[in-house]
């Protein structure tokens, strides 16, 4: 890349970025007791560990974010989330629960200058992300954020434009860009 | 007599035969050269060539002080007379060279040889290896004679500006450097100061990068930092190097001028004060837009600044810690206050320029302009007292006072009170009454004040940022008077009871780790009382923010030294003493569970001597004297951690006492001191409730195993053994493990080992006794078997061997894998602690345990498992086989991992969680460990794994699979392409899978193998 687009974008800071909150939950000292108190004993041994029936979790925009905001923006070494570029209200997930169901994932992105060349370039990378990790039964929607870039329909219609996107995947220039954005994600 | 190739062994070994036979007087050193004679002077250039090679050679070699005076001179003007003849010319210079390093080379010859040098020989023209001798001459006369030589000033300097005169060469320049540093300090160079200069200047700056094969190993940075040396190595070179190196500062590459500044840095450091005091302008005019222009990395002090900085990756970032250090270094030449007069003048003259930045604490350069002014106090004593006094103020007055504003302020402050730190906390400075920062300790609590106290609670970052400079401030040494420590801990205190912000609440939480461990008596006297008052007597809480649950967290969290720590453990146990009777079970376990937490917080060192006097025995009459707690297993083994915890601690000349005192507390009810009051029931936890065997075998494993048993051991054991007959549940255990250290910790005859394994045979036999019984008289045998087995006792083979013989059993086969489990397992009672033992090292004073083994069971067991199950295919033998896994270690297992892999092939597709969890993690150290193994099964491990993450319903088995899966990424390309697109189709279910880390798992594992192939940028 000769010239960089944007050279001196805002940057959030990472640790300040939306995450999921008591995702761990503590074990009951209670029981840690009860249990170390029998585990090893030979009193009604069974030889089959407890099945913790637990609720399904369900898909939601933090996990949209979670998913996106690690891909690395391809001009700077930093993160979409850091760069604010995807944001947690920004996602919007419709997930039927049931698995029969069509469900619908709409990102949209907002780029750090309203002229920014790369924000095909970026969507596309969320898309690539997005179709990689959610299973198909999710439609995905990647639009730029209402009045955040100067040619946002023509880029929202290449966006989402399935012929376009798969041709530009058969590119493979482009889908080494691609790779390079998605390896921090993991 | 010819020497052909002075670098072949053959040579070497005839020059040192030659110097032998000289040095033993068989040959004199005339007779030698007679000897080589004619051929000295032959015509030819390649016998000459060769004659004097050899004569260099052997002069190189010979001892040196076996040459006589006369003969030296003589010799010396025979090379002297060879220095026109071209093609032995490296020859005749190395030859000089060792001459001149002879014990009686004659200095006043040194004019000689240097006139000699400078007129016949020349540099220009000459092969790299033939100059170096030319530097080597000179080398020699100023590493031997250099006293001697400084008469000779001018000839010295000539010689060296003629010999270095357009040298290229890395390894000759490394010689010359050297040469130019010694002479620039060592002779009087005024006359020659600009020559001397030019000389070395001219090579700045080196961008010098070695040849892949370079066989002098010499370093860019190496040529660097010797040239730095030169340059700082006179006064006289300060006119010229100065003006020179700020002018190559506008050098666009950053590798360039990193080196202008670190040699800038090392000049200020080397030259007088004199000298730097007539460029301490210009260099500060210079240099300070270096920081002024610069955006600073937002870290809050002065030495995470540096170090930000100084590991960075991007060149131009290093640029700020070099110039800061140039600052430093030229505040440090402020030596003495009342000489240095001109320096202090021009640290006013910065201080002034900078204060109009810090007065506006608007200003964009207010931060820089302050870490500047912090970097130099840090850098002398004499600055600092000279600064603080002036910069303080400026930064500490406000009248509006925006967030921002403050914000900046406490920013900058805590780049000042660094300089403190740096000062007498790290370079531990000797302090005065008067140290000027004491003049600002109530302009910080104002501000400290106004920041936490009139805020709103959003603020979060500007409340954090106070917060963590409160921790600084207490963190000083010999800073705050035990008052102001007080009115701090005070103000704290008030914060963390009213803010309810998570990461405010983690920051001061942080902040009192501080407060507790440099003013314990203020949080003792100041925030433990708040906090108890926040506890209620009842179940209801007293405040919304402050639930018990809250409070009881932090009495924990600030517990850091170990006054605190006592005063919070002694104050729960009042605490308890009032709840006891009235409150609900849940409040009061939580106490105890916050009690056995905080007992947890004693550092290993610390001497828990008094806690047994005076906390144990109130303990325990709380909890053994009332009916409640008494059958409460959870308060009982948390009293039992604490009893543990202190006992361990405790000198061990206590702990005779402490078992008789406590067996017969436990067993036979006697009164003790150990408990404050008599208890109003005896206690005979044998015959009657058993609960309180829990905090019995905690305190029989603390106890040092070298303490004699205060009754008959085997006697005390058939007590054990009728106590085992009858306990129920939650004493089950404690009651076998009991049993198991007082085995493992004194009992050592083998006769009686023997013939209670007899007894036990006996027993298990005999099938007219229910399986249920017989069940709890093979659990006491297990226990004492792994007692004997992890002190390697020679009867354990025998307890072993029974043991392992029960999976033939027909009634007691289905208890063989919980057997093998608890044989290895890790269990709380046989955890080590040690004390110093002789010699100062520490040694473990409490079980008795075998380094190895656990490896040596794993050893025997592992064939036996293996081949049964393959006679079999019983399942039993996997699953005893996947329960010792879970506490073996991973480097016992490698080994085996060639013996285990079918086994472990064959169980992916059992419906056993415990059999498939343990074979996916064999199976993930063996791809980690023998890759070559795996990759042979490719095509049974892959499918079988894809099988279970897409069936199973095990949430851990999924999870294990699916890392099984990522980790198999690391297998070269080849062998997983043809899976590539089986794995990501595959896996595409689990991408709905209703857990969301197993989704997440399934997403990085396709992520891994999409890329998989993909050619890198």
């Amino acid at each position: 890349m000769a010239d960089v687009i944007n050279a001196n974008p805002t940057v959030l800071d990472a640790s300040l970025l939306p995450t999921r909150h008591g995702a761990i939950v503590e074990k009951d000292e209670e029981s840690v007791v009860h249990q170390e108190l029998t585990e090893l004993s030979l009193d009604g041994i069974t030889y089959t560990d407890s099945e913790g029936e637990s609720e399904d979790e369900g898909f939601d925009a933090q996990e949209i974010y979670d998913l996106i905001s690690t891909i690395s923006d391809p001009e700077h070494p930093l993160t979409l989330g850091q760069l604010a570029v995807v944001n947690l209200s920004d996602i919007k997930v419709i997930d039927p629960q049931d698995k029969n169901h069509i469900g619908e994932v709409i990102v949209r992105i907002t780029p750090t200058i309203t002229h920014c060349s790369l924000a095909t370039l970026i969507g596309l990378g969320i898309r690539v992300r997005l179709e990689r990790c959610l299973p198909p039964r999710f439609r995905i929607l990647v639009l730029l954020k209402e009045g955040s870039h100067q040619s946002e329909n023509q880029v929202n219609k290449q966006l989402n434009d399935k012929e376009r996107v798969s041709a530009a995947c058969e590119n493979d220039q482009l889908l080494k860009v691609i790779s390079h954005m998605l390896a921090t994600c993991a | 007599m010819v020497a052909d190739n002075a670098e072949t062994t053959g040579c070497q070994e005839a020059v040192r035969t030659i110097c032998g036979l000289i040095e033993s007087n068989q040959v004199t050193l005339l007779e030698f050269i007679r000897g080589l004679g004619t051929h000295l002077t032959d015509d030819s250039n390649s016998i000459r060539t060769r004659a004097i090679t050899l004569l260099s050679s052997v002069l190189g070699n010979v001892n040196r002080k076996k040459m006589y005076a006369k003969d030296v001179q003589v010799l010396v003007d025979f090379y002297l007379s060879k220095l026109d003849d071209e093609p032995c010319l490296r020859e005749v210079l190395k030859g000089l060279s060792s001459l001149v390093l002879m014990s009686q080379f004659d200095p006043s010859l040194i004019p000689h040889v240097l006139n000699f040098l400078v007129e016949k020989y020349s540099p220009l023209g000459k092969l790299a290896s033939v100059r170096y001798y030319g530097f080597e001459v000179l080398d020699s006369v100023l590493s031997v004679h250099l006293e001697p030589a400084k008469q000779y000033n001018d000839e010295i300097i000539k010689t060296y500006l003629h010999v270095s005169k357009n040298e290229k060469d890395p390894k000759n320049l490394l010689l010359s450097f050297k040469l130019s540093a010694l002479i620039a300090q060592n002779f009087d160079i005024s006359k020659f100061s600009e020559d001397m200069f030019d000389a070395v200047f001219c090579y700045f700056p080196i961008s010098f990068r070695a040849p892949a094969n370079d066989p002098y190993k010499i370093t860019g940075d190496q040529l660097k930092q010797t040239l730095r040396d030169c340059l700082s190595a006179s006064n006289l070179y300060a006119k010229d190097a100065f003006p020179n190196l700020l002018e190559k500062l506008s050098a666009t590459s950053p590798t360039v001028k990193l080196d202008v500044l670190t040699t800038l840095n090392q000049c200020v450091e080397k030259y007088s004060t004199a000298t730097v005091e007539e460029y301490w302008i210009t260099l500060w005019n210079s240099l300070k837009y270096e920081i002024l222009h610069n955006e600073l990395a937002s870290v809050e002090t002065l030495t995470q600044l540096f170090t930000y900085y100084e590991n960075s990756e991007n060149e131009d970032e290093r640029i700020i810690p070099a110039v800061l250090k140039i600052f430093q270094s030229l505040s440090d030449k402020l030596k003495n206050v009342n000489e240095d007069l001109n320096i202090k003048d021009y640290l006013y003259v910065i201080m002034d320029e900078l204060a109009k930045n810090i007065k506006n604490h608007d200003d964009k350069r207010s931060k820089q302009s302050t870490v500047i002014l912090a970097a130099i106090c840090a850098a002398n004593i004499n600055v600092y007292n000279l600064i603080i006094p002036r910069v303080m103020p400026l930064l500490l007055a406000s009248d509006d006072l925006t967030v921002k504003t403050q914000r900046q302020i406490l920013t900058n402050v805590s780049f000042m009170i660094d300089s403190y730190y740096i000062l007498f906390n790290e370079k531990e400075e000797s302090i005065h009454p008067n140290n000027p920062m004491y003049e600002f300790k109530d302009d910080l609590l104002m501000l400290f004040n106004k920041a936490l106290l009139s805020t709103s609670k959003v603020e979060v970052s500007l409340r954090c940022l106070a917060v963590r400079l409160v921790a600084k401030v207490v963190s000083l040494n010999y800073f705050l008077a035990d008052q102001e420590a007080q009115l701090i801990t005070q103000l704290v205190t008030d914060v963390l009871l009213e803010d309810d912000n998570g990461v405010t609440e983690k920051q001061i939480l942080q902040c009192f780790k501080s407060l507790s461990s440099s003013y314990p008596s203020a949080v003792l006297e100041i925030t433990v009382p708040r906090l108890f008052s926040f506890l209620p007597d009842n179940d209801t809480d007293l405040d919304q923010l402050n639930t018990k649950s809250r409070v009881l967290d932090i009495l924990v969290s600030i517990s850091e030294s170990k006054l605190v720590i006592d005063s919070v453990m002694l104050r729960l146990v009042g605490k308890i003493e009032i709840l006891i009777e009235s409150a609900p079970q849940s409040y009061v376990r939580s106490v105890f569970l916050t009690l056995s937490k905080t007992a947890d917080k004693l550092d290993a060192k610390d001497s828990t001597n008094d806690n047994m006097k005076r906390l144990v025995p109130r303990l325990f009459y709380v909890v053994l004297d009332n009916d409640k707690t008494i059958h409460d297993e959870v308060v009982l083994e948390y009293t039992g951690r604490v009893a543990k915890k202190i006992v361990l601690q405790t000198d061990t000349s206590q702990h005779e006492e402490i078992l008789r005192e406590l067996i017969g507390l436990f067993i036979n009810g006697k009164p003790t001191s150990f408990v404050a009051k008599p208890l109003s029931k005896q206690l005979d936890i044998v015959n009657e409730n058993q609960l309180p065997f829990i905090i019995f075998t905690k305190i029989i494993s603390a106890v040092d195993k070298s303490v004699k048993f205060p009754i008959e051991s085997s006697s005390f054991l058939n007590l054990l053994f009728k106590a085992s007959q009858s306990t129920v549940q939650f004493s089950r255990l404690s009651v076998v493990q009991c049993i198991s250290l007082v085995v493992n910790k004194w009992i050592d005859d083998s006769e009686y080992l023997v013939a209670i394994l007899e007894d036990f045979k006996k027993a298990l036999n005999d099938s007219s006794i229910p399986v249920k019984e017989r069940a709890n008289t093979l659990e006491v045998l297990i226990w004492i078997g792994k007692a004997l087995i992890m002190k390697q006792h020679t009867c354990a083979q025998a307890y072993e061997e029974y043991l392992l013989s029960l999976f033939d059993s027909e009634e007691l086969h289905v208890f063989t894998p919980k057997i093998l489990e608890i044989l290895v397992a890790d269990v709380e009672c046989y955890q080590q602690f040690k004390k110093p033992g002789p010699f100062k090292r520490p040694v473990v004073f409490n079980v008795n345990v075998r380094l190895l083994y656990k490896q040596k069971l794993f050893n025997t067991v592992l064939p036996l498992l293996v081949s049964k199950f393959e006679s079999s295919k019983n399942q039993t033998y996997l699953l005893a086989l996947s329960l010792m896994l879970k506490y073996v270690d991973k480097s016992i297992i490698v080994p085996h991992v060639a013996t285990l892999l079918p086994l472990v092939l064959r169980s992916l597709s059992t419906e056993s969680n415990v059999i498939v969890t343990s074979s996916l993690s064999i199976l993930t150290i063996a791809v980690n460990e023998s890759d070559e193994l795996v990759s042979r099964h490719l095509s049974t491990v892959i499918p079988n794994l894809l099988e279970i993450v897409n069936t199973h319903k095990n949430e851990a088995v999924k999870r294990n699979a699916l890392e099984c899966l990522l980790s198999l990424t690391k297998f070269d390309l080849h062998l997983l392409v043809p899976y590539k697109q089986d794995i990501i189709t595959r896996l595409a279910k689990v991408l709905d899978d209703p857990k969301r880390s197993i989704r997440r798992l399934a997403c990085d594992c396709r992520q891994a193998y999409f890329e998989l192939g993909v050619p890198r940028q």
